[in-house]
């Protein structure tokens, strides 16, 4: 059992996780499924709990450990959704409220003007790239150039929108994370 | 900077079209890894921001190239595909990833009200529902708006209203009832829509 000054650490680099962790449960929840928050904070709650019980023994890296509760903790969510306790009188919406909905209205008008502000070569990229969901090796093909080209321009496109819209707009990356 | 190996699989993760374990593998790669991490979330905010925006974050669209040669002729290959899939027998459907237990049902089974609903010339004397099949006890809530009026349990498919409650009942409220049927062990049968009447209109 790891205890005095290396459990306190664990504890603290714990709580550098949110993001990964925010990051993973989003993308499985659906983006804009407003459980995500509550998600999140259950799995690190639990982590911490499970550190303070000794439960997590350096066997693994941490992160692997937290992966594994978010892994479960997501399983279970999914699980509650797929069948009903008969308890439950009225099931939450999943579907995203008021806030996330003008939050992505924001969200689309800002990266609208982000695109604009590229010039037509990484516009054409990043259409087939990140709209469309081609693949490089795709989206060479339906433009008409070499995978090299096509992430030389996607990769010079992405940093271009990073920049125009700024680190509210990734939530997930950030000083902490590097 | 040494580039991690794993960063040639962050396009196909984002795409989803890593098989679950390579999926499981990366998941677990990036969060050991700060730099593939930062990658992925950052190309994963904006691709789902692309799919949430659609075309409408493209203002002014991608001007078509000419289309190459061997297009037209990976389109007649892809359409022989296309024709000769349509004879095969269609792909039995994968069966449901979780399953029920004793004491769990798939919503839907309902309870049929008979009244009241919809609009009352005065406070109704009873709320009455179709009986269900090894119902011991019923449990009945009557709301307004945010607020719980009543809640009672009886055995019967139906029940009065006491007299103090229809006097609160005002003229132009709407109202809103629901009835669950309970097992004599507890567990939950059924239960029904939230059905709404409104007295005096």
């Amino acid at each position: 059992m790891i205890r005095g000054d290396d459990a306190e650490k664990l504890l603290q680099a714990t709580a550098q996780f949110r993001r990964v962790v925010g990051f993973k449960v989003r993308r499985s929840l659906g983006w804009w499924n407003p459980d995500w928050e509550d998600l999140t904070n259950d799995i690190l709650a639990l982590a911490v709990a499970k550190i303070q019980a000794g439960e997590f023994r350096g066997e693994s890296s941490l992160g692997t450990f937290i992966y594994s509760l978010t892994r479960n903790l997501v399983a279970d969510y999914f699980r509650d959704k797929s069948r009903v306790f008969l308890q439950a009188l009225d099931p939450p919406s999943p579907l995203p409220g008021p806030e996330e909905r003008t939050q992505k209205e924001e969200e689309i008008l800002r990266l609208e003007a982000a695109v604009r502000k590229l010039k037509p070569k990484y516009r054409e990229v990043v259409y087939h790239y990140l709209l469309k969901g081609l693949s490089r090796e795709e989206t060479a093909r339906a433009l008409g150039l070499t995978v090299a080209q096509v992430s030389d321009r996607a990769n010079y496109a992405l940093k271009l929108l990073r920049r125009s819209l700024g680190s509210k707009f990734f939530p997930f990356t950030g000083p902490g994370n590097d | 900077m040494t580039r991690c190996r794993f960063e040639d699989e962050i396009e196909a993760y984002l795409r989803g079209s890593l098989d679950p374990e390579g999926e499981d593998r990366f998941e677990e790669h990036y969060f050991n890894c700060p730099s593939c991490f930062r990658l992925t979330a950052e190309r994963g905010a904006l691709r789902e921001a692309f799919k949430a925006g659609g075309e409408k974050a493209f203002p002014a669209r991608p001007r078509p190239r000419p289309v190459p040669g061997w297009v037209y002729g990976a389109a007649a290959a892809a359409s022989l595909i296309a024709a000769v899939l349509l004879f095969l027998p269609p792909p039995r459907p994968k069966p449901l990833p979780f399953t029920f237990s004793g004491d769990e049902t798939v919503r839907g089974a309902g309870i049929a009200v008979v009244e009241p609903r919809g609009s009352l010339p005065a406070p109704p004397g009873r709320l009455a529902w179709e009986p269900v099949p090894n119902a011991a006890r019923y449990e009945v809530v009557l709301t307004s708006g945010q607020e719980t009026l009543w809640t009672t349990e009886t055995k019967d498919p139906e029940v009065g209203l006491p007299p103090d409650l229809k006097a609160r009942l005002q003229e132009g409220g709407v109202y809103l009832w629901r009835v669950r049927a309970f097992a004599a062990e507890g567990r939950m049968l059924a239960f029904s829509e939230k059905t709404s009447f409104t007295v005096g209109r």
